[in-house]
């Protein structure tokens, strides 16, 4: 019976390390075999080498500026809109959450245009570097609103009111202290913890948003990832890849460690809550940070849909409806785009039927360990599903080219090959939402279950299923869109014998060269379909959320 | 604590390679071994994204020869060099399409092309210095060099230089715009002039690393490809048409006939103009090839011949802004094309079995440069 338990946990972990950790574990292998050197010691040879001298360093400032600024705009929102009685509260937060899942190709795009028309975030060093902020700002301003909004929104104001009548609660500053910061320093950490691992390991926004200013770890990997893993040649290189790679997956680790770990006392603390409590209407400064910030979010995406209607001659821009034809059209590329939208959609629901699944099972054995008292295995489990948030969509590209190319050549042709890659990138995210909604059904419904004698299956198919239906949609929302949206692993892997996804074919026009004034157009129309197509699905699943759930994503 | 100190061991046990290494040795540097792959009825051609393959092209050769296509296209030059080496063993790709002669010579050291006896017209001599064997064909050429906006350096306000040496000094400070020679291919063809342009001037105490460090020191603007030199920081070409575009350097590495590819697509019109100095450009040699094993070795050859005849070689130019490699082909002379082009006078001389054993050096060495 405790081995058919150790199996029954042991069978979705091994499945999820073999298609998540498989492929970066043989990348580093043959990195290890060609550069002969172990990747621990690799490390040391990262600083000392022109290549990457200084990335760890730029790497790491620049994502703690971004957790600083993203906390800087992300917290008065979370307070705001949780303070307030907002009309169309979840409007707001789709929008204001959305940028989230928005690709970073389409926000690269969105932010130039916006340094075009508005302000200038591009002519100088100093000013790309602002402008990549803001963009990670952009990005990760919705993990603030998922996990810290929540706390404050539920908090009893009965506890307020008596902290104002202590003491020490008499001032702001006060009951900031005595608080409000106790209450929230879990959640605070948790979205920072993971505004700082999407800054460290971003890549689009640093192609296009800082060209060439300075090197992170994540776009020296970029330059370097052809050079890897071939006998002979190059190993000098092999062993900075090897050292650069090591180093970004143990800093990742290690914030990833912190974030199961907060998440633990989140649990722990729980919510001193009260759901239904009565707001007030929101005063002129609440509008105001609110009503910014939906601009803020927006901005972006409506230039990127503006400037699909603007041929650009050089000179001057003029109204054109050309660059749609010509992405419908696959006017300078291999792709038109219904093609790139269908490939895309059949790459997602084959990335969900094997994400879901996996995620539904990994979430059933962390709960049930966690429910035994075996909370270091579930532990293990639970942070091994966050592991590939460690592993950065460079890496994950190497893993595929060195590591699974490598070991069976024919996947090179397989068209089903970009779906791995998809699946690692939207798996932990998948894992989150189903393993904070199984924690949250009553430990009761099992113990019933089990009083009536029914079988732990049937239990889970009639009982704890259709219970998690509502979370089951949101994951797979969410997985869609994460999917849709990929583009960093997949503009490395190979563009096969694979199908053209929307992401890439806006890359693909982008990268378009020559006196074109359709070809920004069309890229922006082919980001117009994706970012509707996106924040349709993001709709529909808001519905579908408990008010104010607490994953994170 | 301690719990957190056993899955930190755990983690950096798992990124140490803990299933032991897979053995390199013989199996990667063996030639003549690699077993003949089935034919699977479609030509597989292995290249880059911009290799300028149009679809109009393929399926021309389709309807000619009946040969189905598929292709698998990398992000990048070096990225085909990579995929070879991985799947040597049971090669996926019938053709390579894209390697130059930065890279020919290590994939040809390394076993991954067969050869063959291709069915075309005769080979400019130019194109054949570099590499005249069988295993790879030449299918376009052209020359890297710095290319500069006579707008700005127009001799008055800005001098034109008359050696590379001109531009660490003041006057160019933040702007020259340079492709990395890491992940860019005219980074590394530029890269390559350098060496020999260095080692064959007259100060005979300096080398091409003195330089690349004065630039550095002169705010060098370095970017991951040529794109965003040319199109994002380079003020002479056609960058204000792309997205993003900053326009801070005026001279900037491309090929000596972009300035003419400006002005065909101009309207006749550029400022952009090749800098001709003796030994500061690189005569890039693009090759297609028959990769070992390939199972559909037939389609790949009839692909090699339809590329080289002369009614899609000829077009070169037009379609794939790079030199036809036939004789009595050129650029030609609308709007400009040809008028705008520079052949230098005199091109770095680097054979490729020389860049084949140098350039990992002179890249380590670059990169300690400009870091």
């Amino acid at each position: 019976m405790r081995a058919v338990g150790y199996l029954r946990h042991s069978i979705p972990a091994l499945c999820f390390a073999l298609i998540a950790i498989l492929p970066v574990v043989l990348a580093i292998d043959r990195l290890v075999a060609v550069g002969g050197v172990q990747a621990i010691w690799a490390i040391g040879v990262i600083e000392d080498h022109g290549v990457s001298s200084g990335a760890l360093w730029f790497s790491t400032w620049m994502a703690l500026a971004s957790v600083l600024v993203t906390i800087c705009f992300g917290l008065p929102i979370a307070w705001h809109l949780a303070r307030w009685e907002w009309n169309h509260a979840r409007l707001l937060r789709v929008v204001l959450t959305s940028p989230f899942v928005i690709p970073s190709i389409v926000a690269a795009a969105g932010f130039l245009a916006i340094s075009e028309t508005w302000v200038d975030l591009r002519s100088t060093s100093e000013r790309r570097l602002i402008c990549l902020l803001l963009a990670h700002a952009w990005f990760n301003i919705s993990l603030f609103i998922r996990f810290v909004e929540p706390r404050i929104a539920t908090l009893d104001s009965r506890l307020e009111e008596q902290m104002c009548l202590l003491p020490a609660g008499r001032s702001h500053w006060g009951r900031f202290s005595h608080l409000w910061w106790p209450l929230l320093k879990p959640s605070i950490i948790c979205a920072a913890t993971l505004t700082f691992v999407f800054s460290f390991t971003s890549f689009a926004l640093i192609r296009w948003l800082l060209v060439g200013d300075g090197d992170t770890i994540e776009s020296a990997l970029a330059a370097l990832a052809p050079l890897a893993g071939i006998p002979g040649y190059m190993e000098t290189f092999n062993v900075v890849i090897l050292g650069l790679a090591t180093v970004q997956m143990l800093i990742l680790g290690v914030a990833l460690t912190m974030l199961v770990f907060m998440q633990r006392r989140l649990e722990v603390q729980g919510m001193v809550s009260s759901e239904h409590e009565a707001r007030k209407k929101p005063s002129l400064l609440a509008k105001v940070v609110i009503y910014s910030a939906v601009g803020f979010t927006i901005l972006p995406l409506l230039h990127v849909f503006f400037y699909s209607f603007i041929a650009r001659d050089g000179i001057s821009d003029s109204f054109s409806i050309e660059g749609w034809r010509q992405v419908i059209a696959a006017t300078g590329v291999t792709s038109g785009l219904w093609e790139a939208l269908s490939s895309s959609i059949i790459y997602g629901l084959f990335t969900l039927t094997i994400a879901l699944p996996l995620g539904m099972m990994l979430a059933e054995s962390v709960v049930e360990l966690e429910r035994k008292g075996k909370y270091f295995t579930s532990r293990i489990i639970d942070l091994l599903t966050l592991i590939p948030l460690a592993i950065s969509p460079v890496i994950i590209g190497l893993g595929v080219l060195i590591g699974l190319i490598k070991l069976e050549p024919s996947l090179l042709k397989a068209w089903w090959l970009p779906i791995i890659p998809h699946v690692m990138v939207t798996i932990p995210f998948v894992c989150r939402i189903l393993i904070q909604s199984r924690r949250n059904l009553s430990q009761r419904y099992d113990e019933t279950a089990a009083v009536l004698g029914i079988e732990p299956w049937p239990a889970f198919r009639k009982i704890t299923l259709p219970l998690m239906r509502p979370s089951l949609i949101v994951a797979a929302g969410f997985g869609m869109a994460i999917s849709l949206g990929e583009f960093g692993a997949s503009w490395l892997v190979m563009r096969s014998g694979s199908w053209t996804t929307l992401p890439i074919l806006i890359d693909d026009h982008l990268a378009r060269t020559g006196q074109d004034p359709h070809r920004r157009a069309a890229a922006m129309a082919a980001a117009t379909v994706l970012t509707i197509l996106i924040l349709i699905i993001f709709s529909i699943i808001e519905r579908f959320r408990g008010n104010r759930e607490e994953s994170g994503f | 604590m301690k719990k957190i100190l056993i899955l930190l061991i755990t983690l950096s046990t798992l990124l140490n390679g803990c299933i032991g290494a897979i053995p390199v040795g013989d199996e990667d540097s063996e030639t003549n071994a690699v077993p003949i792959q089935e034919s699977d009825g479609v030509l597989d051609i292995l290249t880059y994204d911009a290799s300028g393959l149009s679809d109009e092209l393929l399926s021309d050769f389709t309807a000619t020869t009946g040969y189905e296509i598929n292709l698998i296209k990398t992000g990048d030059v070096g990225s085909i060099l990579n995929i070879m080496a991985q799947t040597k063993d049971a090669p996926q790709a019938d053709l390579m399409l894209g390697l130059d002669n930065t890279f020919l010579a290590q994939a040809i050291q390394m076993g991954l092309l067969q050869s063959h006896m291709s069915n075309h017209g005769e080979l400019l001599d130019s194109v054949k210095i570099s590499y005249s064997g069988g295993l790879a064909t030449p299918f376009d050429h052209g020359y890297v060099c710095l290319n500069y906006d006579s707008a700005v350096v127009d001799g008055v306000n800005m001098s034109v230089p008359t050696s590379l040496w001109n531009l660490t000094e003041e006057e160019w400070k933040g702007k020259v715009a340079i492709p990395s020679p890491l992940s860019s291919s005219p980074g590394r063809a530029f890269l390559t002039a350098t060496v020999d342009y260095f080692a064959n001037d007259v100060d005979n105490g300096t080398d091409y690393t003195d330089w690349w460090y004065e630039m550095e020191g002169n705010d060098l603007i370095i970017t991951s490809g040529w794109s965003e030199a040319y199109e994002t920081h380079y003020s002479g070409g056609y960058g204000p048409w792309t997205d993003g575009h900053i326009g801070d350097a005026n001279i900037v590495v491309s090929y000596c006939h972009s300035p003419g590819v400006e002005a065909f697509f101009g309207g006749n019109y550029t400022n952009s103009v090749a800098l001709n100095l003796p030994r500061a450009s690189f005569h890039q040699v693009e090759y297609t090839g028959i990769i070992a094993g390939a199972g559909d070795a037939q389609a790949a050859a009839a692909f090699i011949d339809y590329l080289l005849s002369e009614e899609v070689n000829a077009n070169m130019p037009t379609q794939n802004s790079m030199y036809s490699v036939l004789k009595g082909q050129d650029l030609p002379e609308t709007d400009g094309y040809r008028h705008h082009a520079l052949i230098p006078e005199q091109p770095a001389e680097v054979t490729p079995t020389e860049i084949a054993e140098g350039l990992e050096d002179w890249l380590v060495e670059w990169s300690y440069a400009t870091a």
